[in-house]
């Protein structure tokens, strides 16, 4: 079993710094120094990564950051991310939600989907790709047999949005909607809409529907 | 007179960083942790994509208050068209692509879990896509100018003013899968960064604009990173 340090004096607040300002090489090479040093490769991602991309989610929120920032700072993360991912033990991969993300049967664009999938690994959420044109079987096949605990919809067009309705029916047919939150996004998708279907939640962009669903997960977690 | 025969034509793909990066909502600044994904997306794309264009003109045959007709049965149902055609005599429906191999590309580098350079690819896909229907539009420009004719704005189906449905009028009257462009029951087209749209022309067209400038203007998606005019709200559909 590996011993790590608990004192070791690396401020975790500049990791985090790093992330917020994109600044992937000095992420990286902090979190190289930090694990020679003995961190805990868990405080890093949980002390360091993760408060970076919960204020860059804040950030693009309040419309202080756009894309392009959203983006260096996932690549940031991505960066430290190579070096601690081989030394999370299976329990701290376990200790983790899973999210399972896909549009819908019909809808090909699936862009929107991996953003919101990139701000749910910066919370800290494994995420499995199911890419685009999903059925109500896929998904639930899927979030079945990954024994995920959320689900990610999205559809892009007005005449895919009802596959959304046709996924959250199945699973109620199927009595396995209870083992799962299920939240929807894209162009057309509203609140309303997403009340309608019988969705758990949705919001307008990437980085307020990571936001939602890691408190929401949080919380029910804890019930 | 008898509607022409469509008209294919090979685009020359000028893509600038720029245009990039207003795709991404960074119109007007550079972010440089990102520059090195974009300048090299660019690069990948320009050597891959194949940009190509069919159009064909048509005669309009009557304009009602809710609906547009033409001489080759197609109509568009829609009153904000109708507003825009008023003066109309022909039609160009236009369809350009920048080829499959972009989209090949994204899936790929999604699947390998680089979204980061997923997303640019796909930036610079939507930017090559646009730079493509916009020469096609400016080459149109000029034909309807030289006949002393006036060109419309390009109407868009899947814009706020006309629903995404209304992809099949274009692809009904259009062979575009000449060029490769399909259109699947959802209203996708594939491949995915290819563009469609409905050009009013004429003598007496009453609604003048500049194609090349903006459609922006009917439409209400505000956040939308490619705005160039704000909505003006004037029109309503």
């Amino acid at each position: 079993m590996i011993h790590y340090e608990t004192d070791i004096d690396m401020d975790l607040e500049k990791l985090t710094k790093y992330v917020v300002e994109g600044k992937s090489d000095d992420a990286e090479a902090f979190t190289i120094e930090a694990l020679s040093k003995g961190m805990n490769p868990k405080d890093i991602l949980n002390k360091g990564l993760i408060p970076g991309m919960d204020i860059v989610g804040d950030k693009f929120q309040s419309r202080e950051y756009f894309m392009p920032e959203m983006l260096v700072s996932a690549k940031a993360m991505k960066k430290a991310m190579t070096h601690i991912k081989p030394l999370l033990s299976s329990s701290d991969t376990k200790s983790n939600f899973r999210v399972i993300c896909g549009t819908v049967s019909g809808d090909l664009h699936d862009i929107g989907i991996s953003l919101v999938g990139m701000m749910l690994e910066g919370a800290g959420f494994e995420v499995i790709y199911l890419g685009p044109d999903n059925t109500a079987d896929d998904f639930i096949s899927a979030m079945e047999e990954k024994k995920a605990q959320v689900l990610c919809m999205s559809a892009l067009l007005t005449t895919t949005i009802k596959n959304m309705e046709i996924t959250i029916q199945k699973a109620k047919e199927l009595e396995v909607r209870h083992r799962m939150r299920i939240y929807v996004g894209g162009a057309p998708v509203t609140k309303e809409f997403a009340s309608h279907i019988g969705a758990d939640g949705y919001k307008p962009d990437a980085a307020s529907a990571a936001k939602m669903i890691k408190k929401e997960v949080l919380l029910s977690a804890k019930d | 007179m008898i509607d022409e025969k469509p008209e294919i034509i090979e685009v020359p793909l000028v893509l600038e960083e720029d245009d990039v990066w207003r795709v991404l909502g960074a119109k007007d600044r550079v972010v440089t942790e990102l520059q090195s994904e974009v300048c090299e997306a660019i690069d990948e794309v320009s050597k891959f994509s194949i940009p190509l264009a069919i159009f064909q003109k048509v005669e309009v045959d009557t304009i009602e208050p809710k609906r547009v007709k033409f001489r080759s049965g197609a109509e568009v149902s829609n009153k904000f068209a109708a507003h825009l055609f008023q003066g109309a005599e022909e039609a160009f429906f236009v369809v350009a692509t920048v080829g499959p191999d972009i989209d090949y590309r994204i899936s790929q580098l999604i699947t390998a879990g680089d979204n980061v350079e997923a997303i640019v690819m796909d930036a610079v896909g939507t930017a090559a896509a646009f730079n493509t229907f916009t020469y096609v539009l400016d080459s149109l420009l000029s034909r309807t100018v030289s006949r002393d004719w006036k060109m419309g704005t390009c109407l868009r189906p899947g814009q706020s003013y006309w629903d995404i449905s209304g992809q099949s009028v274009i692809f009904e009257s259009l062979s575009a899968e000449k060029i490769g462009v399909k259109l699947l029951s959802s209203s996708f087209m594939t491949p995915q960064k290819s563009q469609s749209g409905i050009v009013p022309i004429g003598p007496y067209l009453k609604i003048e604009d500049d194609p090349s400038n903006s459609y922006c203007r009917y439409c209400k998606a505000s956040r939308c990173p490619m705005r160039v005019e704000p909505f003006d709200g004037v029109v309503k559909k």
